[in-house]
């Protein structure tokens, strides 16, 4: 009974697609010939979406040095994507769980990170590691010494679909 | 119930073609969240040994400290403590701040029992001290 349900979903679905393939097809030719623009509609892709990668981290921070950062992405989408870019949030405060001392002087800065090709599989969640992303200064406190960093970032991928 | 299950693979064929021509697109998505980082931290001092050379000079030596991911610290504190009572006491110029090397000496230290530790440090990031030296008697 289940599968019947689930056809016939995915039957009225296929015929409302064929449609709008064939919608563009027309548009296409018309356009080729004409002045005038020719559209179709992509279907929606859906949002990223990303989750603490605290676990995966490993300690190799510490003053005058750089390290990996890890950002957790879910894709839910019936397509890979491609992580291109992570960037610093603007205004984006690094904040520790080490409290207040650490917070006032994490010494962390991230360096935005472009040109990257991190994927990540159609419906999967992946722990991509973003390299030499973090930098600790010299005025890093004392209080941060195995802190866990939280670095807001901006995180853009394209499709990569074959 | 052929005809639908024939009708049901069109229909994912076409979903699946369509789902490819999305993908193909130049679709670029922009998401806020959380990259994370973790620091090290600074390993305890090696207990050092002090040793009585000349007169009331003292020197203090001691093997290196690292971090817990195996990088090497800046440098060392060293501290004096009164053998007998167990309080500090001021450290003498040759061996006070950072020390980068692994062995100092204190001149003109007064007559006593002594025991001395080292602290590793990484800018402002300090280690646990070491283990009180065995007593040097001068």
């Amino acid at each position: 009974m289940l599968t019947i349900t689930i056809s016939r979903k995915a039957f009225v679905f296929a015929a409302a697609a064929a449609a709008v393939v064939a919608t563009g097809v027309g548009i296409a030719a018309w356009s080729t010939s004409g002045s005038g623009n020719g559209y179709a509609k992509a279907a929606t892709a859906s949002a990223l979406t990303l989750s603490d990668a605290s676990a995966s981290t490993s300690a190799d921070l510490y003053p005058g040095s750089t390290s990996d950062v890890k950002v957790k992405v879910t894709n839910p989408n019936q397509f890979p994507v491609k992580v291109t870019s992570v960037t610093l949030q603007a205004a984006g405060v690094v904040t520790s769980d080490k409290g207040a001392a650490c917070n006032a002087a994490t010494g962390v800065t991230f360096t935005d990170k472009t040109g990257l090709s991190l994927s990540v599989a159609a419906g999967a969640t992946s722990t991509l590691t973003v390299p030499a992303a973090a930098a600790m200064s010299n005025a890093s406190d004392n209080a941060c010494q195995g802190a866990i960093f939280s670095i807001p970032v901006n995180v853009t991928a394209i499709s990569d679909a074959a | 119930m052929a005809a639908r299950n024939t009708s049901s693979a069109v229909a994912l064929a076409v979903v699946a073609l369509l789902v490819t021509a999305s993908a193909q697109a130049a679709w670029t998505a922009a998401r806020t969240g959380g990259a994370y980082g973790r620091a090290t931290s600074v390993g305890q001092g090696v207990t050092p040994t002090a040793t009585k050379i000349t007169g009331r000079d003292i020197r203090v030596t001691w093997t290196a400290a690292t971090l817990t991911n195996g990088a090497g610290v800046g440098g060392y504190l060293v501290r004096r403590y009164n053998a007998l009572t167990g309080t500090e006491v001021a450290i003498t110029a040759s061996c006070s701040g950072t020390i980068a090397a692994l062995t100092c000496t204190e001149s003109n230290v007064a007559k006593g029992s002594w025991q001395l530790t080292v602290t590793p440090l990484v800018a402002n990031w300090r280690g646990t001290e070491s283990l009180k030296s065995p007593a040097v008697t001068l």
